[in-house]
């Protein structure tokens, strides 16, 4: 029974079936985003969390003054990010508790949805943070919905991603203790 | 030839194979596990009705259980009748969760939306689920097939509906028609527009032959 030629080859052919799969989802997964041109919040109180200039009709990652950004990618119409959009308002509210809202900041893109169903969403949902608008859905591309990306600036231009998740988002206290590691990291990084 | 055992441990590993690896990929590559729909010529029909005509009357089963008459709105309510093409397909699975979300809209106008498909209940109650449940009923014009819509002048040819949006008023009057683009999602704000306008002005004014 041991050591059966049948019974090795299928071990060999599962164990390699199972990491071409765990291949799948990283090597899909982009590491960087591009400098983008996003337009900015109108809402003043938008614009000044985010920390943009009033004058600004567009902004890239590298405005945002935050440590750490994140972005969750969403569509009004897409019932998983419905489901998940009060995790997002608890991460919100939980980064304020925890006095991390001046390193982190959120805001949203909503890919192919028009101000109007975007506004319907963020009240519909009571979320806290901006969400652009995006009606042409060119702004980034994603797999799925939500996507949550956690970045930081590189030397580039562009952005670093430092997490992503995509679908069933972790919840508030995984993400509060993910942006607190990555946090931690950055700070390490930092000391000469 | 394999012998009993060796078959076995084969299934097992296959079953293994399936428990583990299958729920990675529909996580992963979720776009897959839904029927892709090529692009569809945009329009078959011209609604045969017009605003200003009596939105011919129905009743539908209905995925809630009790059938669904549409004059039981009859100075109640503004009536959204959504006609979707097909479940489980890409945009008829974005209308209606956006109008899941936009509830508030609808309220705000004292409108009802009824979806209407031509798919059976169970298919539909399954879709639903999958969409997280909706607030307003989904109606079955399966059998006879596709009788509501023939009437409406939105059943194409293969027995699927237009993607087509009608506004009843409380008079029971058809008071807008949007025969969409069947590969696009009508945008919300077309539907809140009319809404509006047609509560700006509830009696229909007819001009003068």
């Amino acid at each position: 029974m041991t050591g059966s030629p049948i019974r090795l080859l299928t071990l060999v052919i599962l164990g390699g079936l199972l990491a071409a799969c765990t291949a799948i989802a990283p090597g899909s997964r982009p590491t960087s985003l591009p400098e983008l041109s996003i337009p900015a919040p109108t809402l003043p109180a938008e614009r000044n969390y985010l920390g943009l200039k009033d004058s600004a009709g567009h902004f890239s990652f590298n405005d945002l003054k935050s440590r750490l950004t994140v972005i969750e990618i969403i569509m009004a119409q897409c019932p998983h990010c419905q489901r998940e959009a009060p995790k997002m308002d608890a991460f919100y509210r939980l980064l304020a508790e925890r006095g991390l809202q001046d390193q982190v900041r959120i805001f949203a893109i909503a890919l192919g949805n028009t101000p109007f169903e975007t506004g319907l969403y963020k009240e519909r949902y009571q979320v806290p943070f901006p969400i652009i608008p995006d009606p042409g859905g060119t702004l980034l591309r994603v797999d799925a919905t939500p996507t949550l990306y956690i970045i930081e600036p590189d030397s580039g231009g562009g952005s670093r991603i430092l997490h992503q998740e995509a679908g069933i988002l972790s919840t508030p206290e995984e993400l509060i203790e993910i942006t607190q590691k990555l946090l931690r990291k950055q700070k390490t990084a930092r000391r000469p | 030839m394999l012998t009993g055992k060796r078959s076995l441990s084969l299934l097992a590993a296959c079953t293994l194979l399936l428990t583990l690896v299958l729920p990675r990929l529909a996580a992963g590559l979720e776009k897959e596990l839904i029927y892709q729909v090529p692009h569809l010529t945009p329009r078959e029909n011209r609604s045969l009705l017009k605003v200003g005509d009596p939105a011919p009357d129905f009743t539908l089963p209905a995925v809630a259980g009790k059938p669904v008459t549409l004059s039981s709105f009859r100075n109640r309510k503004l009536v959204v009748l959504s006609f979707v093409p097909a479940a489980f397909t890409p945009v008829c699975s974005a209308q209606w969760p956006m109008y899941n979300m936009a509830e508030a809209m609808f309220k705000k106008y004292n409108a009802m939306v009824l979806g209407i498909s031509t798919d059976n209940l169970p298919s539909q109650y399954a879709w639903i689920k999958g969409m997280g449940d909706l607030w307003f009923p989904v109606l079955s014009d399966f059998w006879p097939h596709g009788r509501v819509c023939k009437e409406y002048g939105v059943l194409r040819r293969n027995g699927t509906a237009e993607r087509a949006i009608f506004i009843i008023d409380r008079q029971g009057l058809i008071r807008y028609i949007d025969i969409h683009d069947i590969n696009e999602r009508p945008p919300l704000d077309d539907l809140n527009e009319a809404l509006a306008a047609i509560s700006a002005q509830p009696v229909l004014i007819r001009a003068k032959q």
